[in-house]
């Protein structure tokens, strides 16, 4: 038996367990989807027999596809260190993939739920109603690109704060992962109110101006991502492996 | 050179306010099955977790194959720890959990996983929390062998499996050990079905080294006396005596640290001299005295 | 099998003698590998080649490359006169240092002997 043949590349087992969390992810967000759709079109068809459709029924699927998939990671997290620890690989792989698996899950969110919005909007069009989205979702919300960049955004800071308050419960326990989570989770009501036209001194349609909103927005959420991947990192490079009884 | 060797050197681990190892030194050979045995709490779990990186020592140092083990992704590959609880993805299929370990393990045999899987009678489509304790264990030992690992931790496996598990366990340890030779540490608080398969043996208590040596040496050093209850007396002065038992006017005592004429007084005094079973030996030199019952409580 | 006091691989040696003693074994007879010992008893490999290398090392057993382990030529006269001559050490001297202090003298041994002996 040769020593050698047990070397391994980084880049592979980081590869390895992105692909793997990332697969996992997408399983959950197909159903997830195929759920928003039926309940869209069901809501659709009951306003429409009681009174008169005048906005987007989807845009209220945001506010799901933000906390779902933040707390399916806090889960996975605690429960996939283990496991990638006891199968012979190294932390830094764990945290690396943890954050490619994230952006790649939110990058998949915000394209499906532009997408879908894009096809809410043509039924309405052919269908005569008026489409506008309540929420006020970003400075130009009917634009594509502005949805796409400010949705997928948002998804990347909410999906990697699920990673970093799932590690800091495994690190610091229940009752400072309690404590903490105002920093840990806090951030992602603050990237809603960067997306936002009308959030008082946290929204970014008044900055510098007021000329490129959304380039002001999206720089200020990718710090905070940035921010918090780095705690995510730092912890869990440090983090042991719990003694789990049967 | 076949399989990692192990250097422990002053390892300390300090659970908040509790030592769960105190500047423990010891070492292990490669290619080596070797038991690492304790009572439960004296630290064999933290020791293993320490090697396989589970976590990280207060302080000491620890060099698996030459190397710290800590985010070593070369000495971690080749590293695999199955503790009792196993730390597999409880919602897997056992099929998916291989698949996994297929892609993660560079030696990783499937064909000895699906030939384990089928002689403890696991189920590829069941998932670990389905599983009773023994054989949530069965499959802590297909995913510890089957990893074919150079440094194959296996803690408290064997505890919960039934008998023709266990053998079956310890002759899949045997034919694919001859075959693939690899450092092997078997952890338990019983060793009477594996001492025989062990070459060399750690003794951990209360978190530090009781005794470090080849099975041979350990087993050779224990001694019963048996006869007359005088002349064993008059036979043990002087020696370290871990355990006394008496019937009617015969005596025997269990010594520890043979010496070379043990025999020949034996046979000159009429007494008879008898083996210790390593774990009767290993019971006898971790037993703390019995505190005594107060008073009133009794 | 093999619980007694001498270490493991001694015991092993000294079960493979007595084969070879009694017969059960014949010269050029091939013997368990040591694999087939290990797997066979549960014991550790290593411990079982440590007795084998002692009885290759003795003459009892010789090594043919590729094959496997063989009983030597002349290994039962081998081991019968070692035994012969522990024998006396082992068994008769204690024996006699039993009767001096029992005050049986040499005679009455050796008549009882030839009685459980019978007849020839």
């Amino acid at each position: 038996m040769s020593i050698d043949t047990a070397r391994r590349p980084t880049t592979s087992s980081v590869r390895a367990t992105a692909s793997w969390l990332l697969w996992m992810n997408l399983y959950l967000a197909a159903w997830f989807w195929i759920l928003a759709i039926v309940a869209v079109t069901v809501g659709l068809v009951v306003i429409n027999q009681v009174g008169e459709v005048n906005n987007s029924v989807l845009a209220f699927a945001r506010q799901g596809a933000v906390w779902f998939p933040f707390s399916v990671l806090i889960a996975t997290t605690a429960a996939y260190l283990p496991v990638h620890i006891a199968a012979g690989l190294t932390r830094r792989s764990l945290a690396l993939g943890s954050l490619v698996a994230a952006t790649g899950t939110a990058l998949a969110y915000g394209l499906v739920f532009t997408g879908l919005l894009l096809v809410e909007r043509a039924v309405f069009d052919a269908l005569g109603w008026q489409w506008r989205i309540l929420e006020d979702l970003t400075p130009a919300e009917t634009e594509p690109l502005t949805m796409l960049v400010g949705t997928t955004l948002l998804f990347v800071v909410a999906y990697v704060s699920g990673l970093l308050v799932g590690i800091t419960y495994q690190r610091a326990g229940g009752w400072w992962g309690t404590v903490s989570l105002p920093l840990t989770a806090g951030p992602i009501l603050l990237v809603f109110a960067l997306f936002a036209q009308d959030a008082g001194p946290f929204s970014t349609s008044e900055w510098f101006g007021g000329d490129q909103p959304l380039l002001v927005a999206s720089f200020a959420a990718l710090l905070i991502a940035g921010a918090m991947a780095f705690a995510f990192d730092r912890l869990t490079r440090g983090a042991s492996v719990p003694n789990r009884t049967a | 050179m076949s399989g990692f060797g192990v250097e422990v050197r002053d390892l300390t681990a300090r659970y908040d306010t509790t030592v769960a190892l105190d500047a423990v030194s010891f070492t292990i050979r490669p290619g080596v099955i070797t038991g690492l045995l304790g009572r439960n709490g004296s630290g064999k779990t933290t020791a293993l977790s320490v090697l396989a990186a589970f976590r990280r020592a207060t302080s000491g140092t620890v060099l698996v194959d030459g190397e710290d083990p800590w985010e070593n992704e070369r000495v971690l590959s080749g590293t695999c720890l199955v503790r009792e609880s196993g730390d597999v993805a409880l919602d897997q299929k056992l099929k998916e959990t291989l698949d996994f370990l297929g892609d993660r393990r560079p030696l990783f045999s499937r064909e000895l996983a699906d030939t384990l899987m089928d002689r403890f009678e696991l189920d590829p489509l069941t998932k670990p929390n389905k599983l009773s304790r023994g054989k949530r264990s069965a499959f802590g030992v297909v995913v510890g062998l089957a990893s074919r690992t150079p440094l194959t931790l296996l803690d408290e496996v064997h505890l919960g499996m039934d008998a023709p598990s266990r053998y079956a366990f310890y002759d899949a340890l045997l034919t694919d050990w001859l075959e693939h030779p690899r450092t092997i540490v078997l952890s338990s608080h019983l060793i009477g079905e594996v001492e025989r398969l062990l070459e060399d043996v750690v003794v951990l208590d209360r978190g530090t080294v009781l005794t470090a040596s080849d099975a041979e040496t350990l087993r050779s050093g224990g001694v019963t006396v048996t006869g007359p209850a005088e002349a064993v007396e008059a036979f043990v002065v002087g020696r370290q005596v871990v355990a006394r038992q008496q019937l009617g006017r015969t005596a025997q005592a269990t010594l520890v640290g043979a010496r070379d004429d043990d025999a020949s007084r034996a046979r000159q005094h009429g007494l008879e001299l008898g083996p210790v079973a390593l774990q009767d030996l290993f019971v006898h030199l971790t037993d703390r005295p019995v505190p005594a019952i107060p008073e009133e409580s009794r | 099998m093999f619980d007694g006091r001498d270490p493991l691989y001694v015991q092993i040696a000294d079960q493979i003698r007595s084969d070879v003693l009694t017969g059960a074994l014949r010269a050029e007879e091939q013997v368990m590998s040591t694999t087939q010992y290990a797997t066979t008893f549960r014991i550790n490999p290593a411990t079982a080649a440590k007795a084998f290398t002692e009885l290759v090392d003795e003459g009892v057993l010789y090594k043919r490359r590729g094959i496997g382990m063989f009983v030597a030529e002349g290994a039962r006269e081998q081991l019968l006169a070692q035994r012969r001559a522990s024998f006396f050490a082992e068994v008769v001297e204690p024996m006699l240092e039993q009767a001096r202090v029992l005050d049986i003298g040499v005679d009455e041994i050796v008549d009882k002997l030839r009685e459980k002996e019978g007849p020839r």
